[in-house]
């Protein structure tokens, strides 16, 4: 099928324009010198071998999957709950709730992190991977929230009519009907908190111990600090498990639809 | 798929939704008879599908009871009510195959493997759509979607078949297609039909019996044809097709008097404050002075003669200044034109007196 020449155009340009500044990490990642220089002097694996053995990044990888990956279930789990519970108010009392738990979007992060840390110092949870986790999981909600929430709301009651006039309980009705149709929009509100999560600076710099260091932190503090190519090494890490996360999400469903299409009798 | 219903009884059946506003449902009583198409007709808001969303069980009554075969599903939940059920957009459920979404009832059901592949195979096949069991419903056409619809709500056995609107978002070559099939279906499975609609012709065409309901109550019913010819109300009939109205008063128990006309009555009773109605199609359009000898008229000026093929529509104007018409075979309505003094005229047992 051939499409407008000019369409193509625009579309390379913003794809590039998005992309390349990312891409040019990679390669100074893998430079051979010890500065930032542009086209690399020589090539090489140290800045990585650098990433996995010095016990300050190698730690700050662990400390972020491991927030990343215990805020998810959380957020996925608030969010979804927050959508359905939503879905049952009426249509002004569903746009207040719905703005409430959407302000994380709206409200600067520092004034969050700010009120956060405040809190967590009274409760010792500063500087702890529960605090972390409990922060990252407020700025998280929305993601989920909003996902799930055009999700049902492109759900036609009917179907759970329909369902239960064909003899299945309530609980089956979800089971087989509500859950599955709502299901990409929770996928797709776990990714992106999942992401969120993962490259989250602000709560995560303010609630920092030596033993909480996520990898944005210690990105950030080795900026201030001295700068040397490892932050490309790790960029890239960050830059590749994010797209792995929302890639392997994509073509899972992808996947999953074709197959299911293809059953039946 | 076997009869095995008894009668659907709905007693006083109220709908009120609370606040001040007027009961959705005013008090319905309406007895089923088992096999029987019956169609619930009215105006939107006038309590139709809040009456059939009670018989599903979707919607608690207020009061009142809903019974079948003696039993009172009143307070049953619509999943242990064994109704089927087709809804206006269908319903059928995206993220199943056809064949799926017909084995959805039956798997409710407990029925084993073997059972559900033979029962849906069979239906399936009967409603034309073999070959088709991998499909999603979004691969499938309006009409197919239908098929598929009334497969699985009639594919285990139910004792009453409820459909709301089910043809309402078709257009109008396709629904009278889908009308036909489900006159023809309804006489092969003989189950008991309870059909929502806005709809007269479709009412007409359609049902054994027609439920005229309007602010919450049953205004009317009966066979199309003698609803249609003694409509009862003056809501039923302006509802149910057409008609020339003329809200006059009795001079005495054998005249009717309306305007300067007096005209005669037929024999027996009628309501002491009536409405007279005749149908557009029973009315004729004489030259003054030629109205034939025992027929009631009235003076009207033609505003308007549309051939509509085999019959034409003339457009009248009554003295009062409402409007009127007269639906006659195309060879007789060539004779009018625009703005002739007429004599709109017709015979005794064209003429009906309903309530105001």
């Amino acid at each position: 099928m051939r499409r407008a020449p000019l369409l193509w155009i625009v579309v390379c340009s913003v794809a590039a324009l998005l992309t390349v500044p990312t891409l040019f990490l990679i390669p100074m990642s893998l430079t051979g010198g010890s500065t930032f220089q542009f086209p690399p002097p020589s090539w090489s694996l140290r800045w990585y071998r650098n990433l996995v053995e010095d016990r300050g990044w190698r730690d700050a990888v662990m400390v972020s999957l491991q927030v990343a990956v215990l805020s998810t279930p959380m957020a996925v789990a608030i969010g979804t709950g927050a959508a359905f519970g939503l879905m049952r108010l009426g249509a002004r009392l569903r746009l207040i709730g719905a703005g409430a738990l959407s302000a994380p979007l709206v409200i600067p992060n520092i004034l969050i992190a700010l009120a956060i840390y405040g809190m967590f110092l009274q409760m010792g949870l500063s500087g702890t991977i529960l605090g972390l986790v409990l922060g990252q999981t407020a700025l998280a909600v929305p993601f989920v929230l909003i996902a799930v929430l055009a999700r049902l709301q492109g759900y036609d009651r009917n179907l759970t009519a329909a369902a239960l006039s064909l003899g299945a309980t309530p609980a089956t009705v979800f089971r087989t009907v509500t859950f599955p149709l709502v299901l990409p929009g929770i996928v797709a509100g776990g990714v992106f908190a999942f992401v969120a999560s993962f490259d989250e600076l602000v709560i995560a710099l303010l609630l920092q111990s030596p033993r909480t260091v996520t990898l944005p932190v210690q990105m950030f503090n080795a900026v201030v600090e001295a700068a040397d190519p490892t932050i490309s090494a790790a960029s890239t890490v960050l830059v590749v498990v994010v797209s792995a996360v929302i890639l392997v999400a994509q073509i899972g469903w992808t996947r999953r639809s074709e197959k299911r299409s293809g059953s039946g009798a | 798929m076997n009869a095995r219903a008894g009668r659907l009884e709905i007693r006083e059946l109220v709908k009120h939704y609370g606040g001040d506003g007027p009961a959705a449902v005013a008090g319905i009583d309406l007895t089923i008879d088992p096999g029987e198409f019956i169609t619930l007709l009215g105006p939107s808001g006038s309590g139709k599908t809040t009456t059939l969303n009670m018989i599903a069980g979707f919607v608690p009554p207020t009061s009142g009871s809903i019974l079948l075969g003696g039993t009172d599903l009143t307070g049953l939940q619509p999943h242990k009510r064994g109704f089927g059920m087709v809804f206006q957009n269908y319903a059928l459920f995206p993220h199943m195959s056809v064949f799926d979404n017909v084995a959805y009832p039956l798997r409710q059901r407990g029925k084993s493997k073997a059972e559900i592949r033979k029962l849906v195979l069979d239906i399936v096949e009967r409603f034309g759509l073999a070959g088709l069991e991998r499909r999603r419903p979004a691969q499938l056409s309006g009409g197919q979607q239908q098929r598929v619809a009334l497969a699985r709500a009639l594919v285990f056995s139910p004792p009453v078949l409820l459909l709301d609107e089910p043809l309402g978002a078709l257009d109008r070559k396709l629904r009278a297609q889908l009308q036909l099939e489900l006159k023809k279906l309804h006489q092969e499975v003989g189950l008991t039909f309870v059909f929502v609609t806005h709809d007269q012709d479709e009412a007409m065409y359609l049902s054994d019996r027609i439920a005229v309901f309007d602010e919450g109550r049953i205004d009317g019913m009966g066979r199309p044809a003698e609803l249609y010819d003694d409509p009862g109300t003056l809501f039923v009939a302006n509802f149910l097709g057409e008609a020339n109205t003329f809200a006059g008063r009795f001079a005495d128990p054998r005249t009717y008097a309306w305007n300067d006309e007096k005209w005669r009555t037929g024999e027996g009773d009628h309501p002491a404050e009536a409405v007279l109605v005749v149908r557009p199609e029973r009315t004729r359009v004489f030259a003054p002075g030629e109205v034939p000898p025992g027929w009631n008229s009235v003076g009207a000026i033609v505003t308007d003669v549309s051939r509509l093929g085999p019959t034409s529509r003339i457009d009248l104007a009554f003295p009062d200044g409402r409007a009127g018409a007269a639906v006659l075979p195309s060879t007789d309505a060539v004779q009018v034109r625009v703005g002739d003094d007429v004599r709109a005229a017709w015979d005794l047992p064209s003429q009906a007196f309903v309530t105001p």
